[in-house]
C-alpha cells in the first residue's frame, strides 16, 4: 500500500515542464511589443468627429477654390509691388487688407503644416521613393 | 464578382454614398493609422496634425484610387509619407536634419506626459531614433505591429528582400548599441 502512494506511474517527455513554461509565456504575450504612448482620454471619439467635420470643409471644390485664391493675392501683391514709390501708403494699406481678408476667411482653422501641405499637393508614391532610395 | 472591398471603395468613390461609407473608413482605420504615425513622430500633438492630414488626404484622393493594392496598404502608405513630409517640414523650419530632429524628440519623451513606457521602452525608442529613416520605418513596422514584409513590401514600394536587409541591419545596431 505504501508502494501506491508514493510511486508515480506516469511518464512525462523529457523537458516537458521546461517547454511547456516558455511555450505559455509565447502564447500569453501580446502580439504587439509595448511601445509605450498613450492618448488623452476619449481621444480616437474626438478625432473621428475633427476628422468627419475637416473632411467635408475641405472637398476637392473649396481646395480648388483656395489654390486660385492664393494665386489670385500672389498675381495681386505683384502687380502692388510694380506700383511707383509715390503711392507706397496706399499699397501698404491694400496689402494688409489682402492679409486681414486671407487670415480671416481661409487660414484662421489652419496652422503652418496644413497650409504647408495644401500648397504640396504632389502624388504621394514618387515623393517616397526619391526620400527613402538612399536607405537600406 | 465584385468582392466585399471593391463594392467599399465604389461607395467611398459615389457622391451620394461617399460620407457614410468615409465615416466607416475612419471608425475603422483611425487607431491603426495613428499609433502607425505616432511611432513615426513620436509626440502626441504631431500625430493629431498628421492623421488628420492622412484622413484629409484619403478623403480627397479616393478618387485615385485603382485598386491596385489594398486600400489598407494604400492609406498606410499615405500615412507613412504624410509622416516623412511632416517630419521633414518640422526639422527644416528648425535648421535640424530630419534625424536630429527625431533624436530631439525621442530624449523629450521623458518629459512627454503622454508616454509612460519605462526605461528600457525609452532607451529603446532612442536608439529607433538614432536609426536612418527607412530603417527606423521598416523596425517600427516590424517590431512593433508585426506587419509581414509583402505589406511593408506593398506600403514602402520596396522588394522584400531590401526590407528584411533593413530590418536585420536596424536590429544589428540596436542590439550592438544596447551592449556597449
Amino acid at each position: 500500500m505504501t508502494d501506491f502512494n508514493t510511486k508515480n506511474p506516469f511518464k512525462i517527455p523529457e523537458n516537458y515542464f521546461k517547454e511547456l513554461e516558455e511555450n505559455l509565456i509565447e502564447n500569453i504575450q501580446p502580439t504587439q511589443k509595448v511601445h509605450g504612448f498613450n492618448v488623452p482620454k476619449y481621444y480616437f471619439n474626438s478625432l473621428e468627429e475633427t476628422i468627419l467635420r475637416k473632411s467635408k470643409k475641405s472637398s476637392p471644390f473649396s481646395r480648388r477654390k483656395l489654390i486660385v485664391s492664393f494665386t489670385t493675392l500672389a498675381a495681386a501683391l505683384a502687380l502692388l509691388f510694380t506700383i511707383p514709390s509715390s503711392q507706397n501708403s496706399e499699397t501698404q494699406i491694400e496689402e494688409q487688407a489682402f492679409n486681414d481678408y486671407l487670415e480671416s476667411y481661409y487660414l484662421e482653422d489652419m496652422n503652418g503644416y496644413e497650409i504647408l501641405s495644401m500648397l504640396e499637393d504632389n502624388e504621394i508614391d514618387p515623393y517616397f521613393d526619391n526620400s527613402t532610395k538612399n536607405y537600406k | 464578382m465584385e468582392t466585399q472591398q471593391s463594392i467599399f471603395i465604389s461607395s467611398l468613390k459615389e457622391p451620394e454614398t461617399k460620407e457614410k461609407a468615409f465615416k466607416r473608413l475612419v471608425q475603422e482605420y483611425k487607431e491603426r493609422l495613428y499609433w502607425h504615425i505616432r511611432k513615426l513622430v513620436l509626440d502626441h500633438d504631431d500625430a493629431n496634425d498628421v492623421v488628420q492630414n492622412t484622413f484629409i488626404k484619403i478623403h480627397l484622393n479616393i478618387h485615385k484610387f485603382k485598386g491596385e493594392s489594398s486600400l489598407y496598404t494604400w492609406m498606410y502608405r499615405i500615412a507613412t509619407n504624410e509622416s516623412i513630409n511632416f517630419i521633414n517640414s518640422k526639422s527644416a523650419k528648425m535648421g535640424l536634419q530630419n534625424q536630429e530632429w527625431i533624436e530631439a524628440k525621442a530624449e523629450g519623451l521623458k518629459a512627454d506626459s503622454y508616454f509612460d513606457g519605462d526605461e528600457a521602452t525609452l532607451t529603446l525608442h532612442k536608439l529607433i531614433a538614432k536609426l536612418p529613416e527607412k530603417q527606423r520605418i521598416v523596425f517600427n513596422m516590424k517590431y512593433f505591429d508585426g506587419i509581414t514584409y509583402e505589406s511593408m513590401s506593398e506600403i514602402l514600394n520596396t522588394s522584400v528582400g531590401a526590407l528584411k536587409a533593413s530590418y536585420h541591419h536596424a536590429v544589428t545596431k540596436i542590439k550592438s548599441k544596447l551592449n556597449d
